[in-house]
């Protein structure tokens, strides 16, 4: 089978423009880029798609390690905000109307979070036995990065949907 | 304008502070995320001058009294974490970008440079494309109207509490909808029915009466009356005991009576909130079908009239007896005795909690148990009905084991039940005996007061045994109206979810006294014709195009450029936002949909033919065409001959709208349905893209001949199939970037050559092979 091609941190650099924003340089020029993880929910320091800001492809980044320190950090950086996903530490309530669940939780940083999910079986998404995401009605994810780091109550709301 | 943040004082100091006055506003933004401090309140103001954005975290602290106990006063805490600003005359657009956990909002200098302006979440996607336009007019110098604070679309959020609703399209918001808002809805549902339910509620009281009359016969009047020789009835065991029968059978037949009634009443009411529903799914736009399962809307419908019905058959019938039984035995126990009632009913309350509190744990388990079986047997259907894959990469044993993973994990999960089950009823039981015993015991004292006091004080053993009698009688209510709470939740529920779909309101209306044509001449004309499925994200700008009567149009382009959504516009199935489409001369919003859907046919990529034969999936826009007809049609789309070759032949039934026909052959059926309408426009959307060169070859003839005279759209991305169209227009990225001839598109070199030059160089490909 073939070998897939990496970008190679010889003939490309990251580096940020004069307003912040990740730029990437190769043989053709610079690009504005948009970085998005092949596989967000199991990898997070490799297989990073790199695209201009129209969409198309300029390549992959196999492993954040094959570039030098800063411009691993740029893109972990850049990667991090897109990808932000608030870590639910406390469930403090969840309430079914209207075939919905309407959840009130706490994040680590202590934030309160509410949203609602349609369909709550099938939108809670496990990556292994104790690891979920929720997705909510409009698409966005709440992590539960270990379930037996819940306090009693807070599992025993959740556990009926896994 | 006036300051949008007014009621917000503390942000409007932090921004006064920073130089920037939000009186001056002319867009306003609330965001929840920050460029990098997670969620928060990110507050984004566009001024003429200038856009500033704000992220704070806005914490409401508790501020404790005395001793440590919390006072009900609060104090707000705002923590202000990012400050950025940005002089617009350095700016020229804004644009979305759209993350995976929701986005950003770009900005693009003069210089060429980016910025991040703000983040935001999915909830608020429709709100940041809505701030980019209105910021991008402001950056153009437009005129803004009035404020423009980013709403999507206006509607989607409840004017009372302001959440988004969950579905635009049904607009009703969980928050606010109360119960009282359904019974209301519910009502003139059974308003039909009104005597009937007077008389229901008549006989549940009656026969309740009854039930509580068996027990005295049996017992006071027993000892007291036909045993005792002082009774006034002194051996007159006979008749007391066709007495007794007498007033059961009364009761049993009251009884029925009612069942029959109830059953009657839930039966046509639910049948009425089927159809209604039904009829409402009729007359709703694409928009609510898109993107929803309709198979499973029905089958919810379905279960949700279903528990209605029981609701309404069983559940209510039964509440309203068990609360009359209960108000009757107690005020029959307290004439009886008072103190062994108050004994009785005093722990009532505790052991109601006591027993919600029971079923709440218990329905948690079932939940869990029934989510874990839904798990399990969608796997085992997932994998049967894959088990061509499983077997081709000889996965029987990795799917054995995850079976059997999921299998255990299932009955644990059932045994949990079962043992918890065997564990806290038995208990129940064993404390209510024991109340039991304890009225026995204390009646029994009393009654032998009684006969030691020559009955002057005390209780007598009819009354006795006539308390025991009434006693024995109320776990049943007491049990049935702690689990009616679950019923009613789901009665509840299921209304919900009814009314949900039976108030979706349509997006594509009629108009009021709608015009109506026989049939068109059919000139078409689009005029500036925009449109978007989502906001901010156009799927057609500025299309503009006539089509003369008689006349074909071939629509090209690349897949996902807009073609399709020409043809969904002028069939109505979606509203044009901008501009207008006319057929002769008249807005097509202007005619009923009985005149568009008559004169129109479409037959798009994917076919859908119902259940039943060939011959009625091919007359279903004509049911009243013949044979002849039908046929005439079949040969025209090129599906007779293989109809022909059916053992059936056009009597053969299609179940599931399959039955083995190819891709190509159903699309051929479609061909002759929309043939047999005689349309007086027909748009025929990649109508021969799932077949071969050689059948569209064959069909093509035959389409040429129905497609002469009558106006025709073709959309395809196979040039072959337009070479016979009067004009062609390309349509790239929504807008119609060329039109013309196919003679005057190839002279162009152009987009319309490109396309063409590419296909040629594909089949010569071939040819080569």
């Amino acid at each position: 089978m073939n070998q897939n091609e990496y970008l190679s941190p010889e003939k490309v650099s990251f580096f940020s423009s004069a307003k912040g924003f990740l730029k990437m340089k190769n043989g053709d020029g610079e690009f504005f880029v948009t970085l998005t993880y092949a596989f967000p929910m199991e990898i997070t320091d490799a297989y990073v798609g790199v695209y201009d800001l129209d969409g198309n492809e300029l390549g992959m980044i196999g492993a954040l390690s094959d570039f030098p320190k800063e411009q691993a950090e740029l893109v972990k950086k850049d990667l991090e905000r897109r990808y932000y996903c608030p870590r639910i530490q406390k469930i403090l309530s969840v309430k079914t109307k209207m075939g919905m669940t309407f959840w009130e939780c706490e994040d680590t940083k202590g934030a309160r979070l509410s949203f609602s999910v349609k369909d709550t079986y099938k939108s809670i998404l496990r990556i292994n036995d104790k690891r979920f995401f929720i997705v909510d009605r409009d698409g966005a994810r709440y992590e539960i990065e270990d379930t037996s780091a819940l306090d009693k109550k807070s599992f025993s709301k959740l556990e009926i949907y896994l | 304008m006036k300051n949008p943040i007014a009621d917000k004082e503390h942000i409007s100091a932090i921004l006064l502070s920073k130089g920037f006055d939000p009186s001056e506003t002319k867009v306003f933004l609330r965001s929840d995320k920050g460029q990098s401090c997670g969620l928060c309140d990110c507050y984004v103001l566009a001024s003429e001058d200038e856009c500033v954005v704000l992220s704070v975290r806005e914490e409401l602290k508790a501020l404790r009294g005395a001793f440590g106990l919390s006072k009900r006063k609060s104090e707000s805490v705002t923590e202000e974490l990012e400050f950025f600003h940005f002089d617009n005359s350095k700016l020229e657009r804004f644009f979305c970008r759209d993350d995976r956990m929701g986005g950003s909002v770009l900005a693009v200098e003069k210089s060429g440079d980016i910025s991040l302006v703000f983040c935001f979440t999915a909830a608020q996607r429709d709100r940041a494309r809505e701030f980019c336009l209105n910021a991008n007019k402001l950056l153009s110098g437009e005129v803004l109207e009035k404020e423009e604070h980013s709403r999507d679309r206006g509607d989607n959020y409840c004017p009372k509490c302001k959440n988004k609703y969950p579905d635009p399209n049904t607009r009703q918001c969980p928050h606010c909808m109360g119960k009282s808002g359904l019974v209301k809805k519910l009502l003139p549902f059974f308003a039909r029915y009104k005597f009937s339910i007077l008389a229901t509620v008549l006989l549940i009281v009656l026969g309740t009466l009854l039930s509580l009359v068996v027990p005295y016969m049996s017992n006071k009047l027993l000892y007291n009356e036909v045993l005792d020789p002082k009774g006034r009835f002194y051996s007159m065991i006979g008749a007391l005991v066709a007495a007794i029968v007498g007033v059961s059978l009364v009761g049993a037949l009251f009884e029925h009576i009612n069942s029959v009634i109830s059953s009657h009443i839930s039966a046509n009411v639910t049948y009425d909130l089927k159809r209604t529903i039904f009829e409402n799914l009729q007359r709703l736009s694409m928009s609510f079908f898109t993107g929803r399962q309709t198979g499973s809307l029905m089958t919810q419908v379905n279960s949700d009239a279903e528990t209605l019905y029981w609701f309404f058959c069983d559940g209510v019938p039964y509440f309203i007896t068990n609360t009359m039984k209960f108000f009757f035995i107690f005020v029959l126990m307290i004439c009886l005795d008072w103190r062994l009632a108050a004994i009785v009913f005093v722990p009532i309350p505790l052991i109601v909690l006591m027993y919600r509190k029971i079923m709440k744990g218990f329905s948690r388990l079932h939940a869990r148990n029934f989510a874990k079986s839904r798990r399990f047997n969608s796997s085992i259907s997932d994998v049967l009905s894959g088990f061509r894959v499983v077997k081709a990469f000889a996965r029987e044993e990795a799917e054995t084991d995850k079976f059997d993973k999921q299998s255990r994990d299932y009955a644990k999960s059932h045994l949990e039940v079962t043992l918890r089950s065997n564990r806290v009823f038995p208990l129940i039981n064993f404390i209510i005996k024991l109340g039991t015993l304890l009225i026995w015991a204390i009646g029994g004292w009393f009654v032998v007061q009684n006969s030691l006091s020559g009955g002057k004080i005390g209780l007598d053993y009819a009354s006795l045994m006539l308390f025991l009698s009434y006693m024995s009688q109320v776990s049943g209510p007491i049990t049935f109206l702690g689990q009616f709470t679950g019923q009613l939740s789901r009665a509840i529920n299921s209304m919900r979810r009814l009314f949900e779909v039976m108030d979706t309101v349509s997006d594509v209306a009629e108009k009021e006294d709608p015009e109506k044509a026989e049939r068109f001449f059919g000139d078409v004309v689009f005029d500036k014709v925009g449109f978007s499925y989502e906001v901010g994200r156009k799927t057609l700008d500025d299309v503009s195009f006539a089509l003369e009567r008689g006349k074909t149009l071939g629509i090209v382009g690349h897949t996902g450029a807009g073609k399709s959504t020409l043809a969904n516009l002028l069939t109505r199935l979606y509203d044009v936002n901008e501009g207008k489409i006319t057929i002769d001369g008249v807005d097509i919003k202007d005619y009923s949909f009985e005149t568009l859907h008559k004169n129109i046919s479409i037959v798009s990529q994917e076919t859908y033919l119902f259940r039943g034969s060939i011959m009625d999936n091919i007359r279903y826009a004509c049911p009243t065409a013949g044979r002849d007809q039908v046929i005439f049609a079949a040969k025209a789309a090129g599906a007779h001959d293989f109809i022909m070759k059916m053992p059936h032949g056009y009597n053969t039934v299609l179940k599931n709208g399959k039955d083995g026909l190819s891709g190509g052959e159903r699309q051929r059926i479609s061909i002759a349905r929309a043939i047999l309408n005689d349309p007086s426009i027909l748009i025929l959307d990649e109508a021969t893209a799932s077949m071969d060169t050689a059948t569209e070859r064959m069909i093509q003839n035959s389409l040429d001949r129905i497609t002469q005279g009558r106006t025709t759209i073709i959309i395809a991305h196979r040039l072959s199939t337009l070479r016979n169209a009067d004009s062609l227009i390309v349509i790239k990225n929504g807008k119609m970037i060329e039109s013309g001839t196919h003679n005057e598109l190839m002279e162009k070199k152009g987009e319309y050559y490109k396309l063409y030059m590419l296909q040629l160089d594909a089949l010569k490909m071939i040819a080569v092979d």
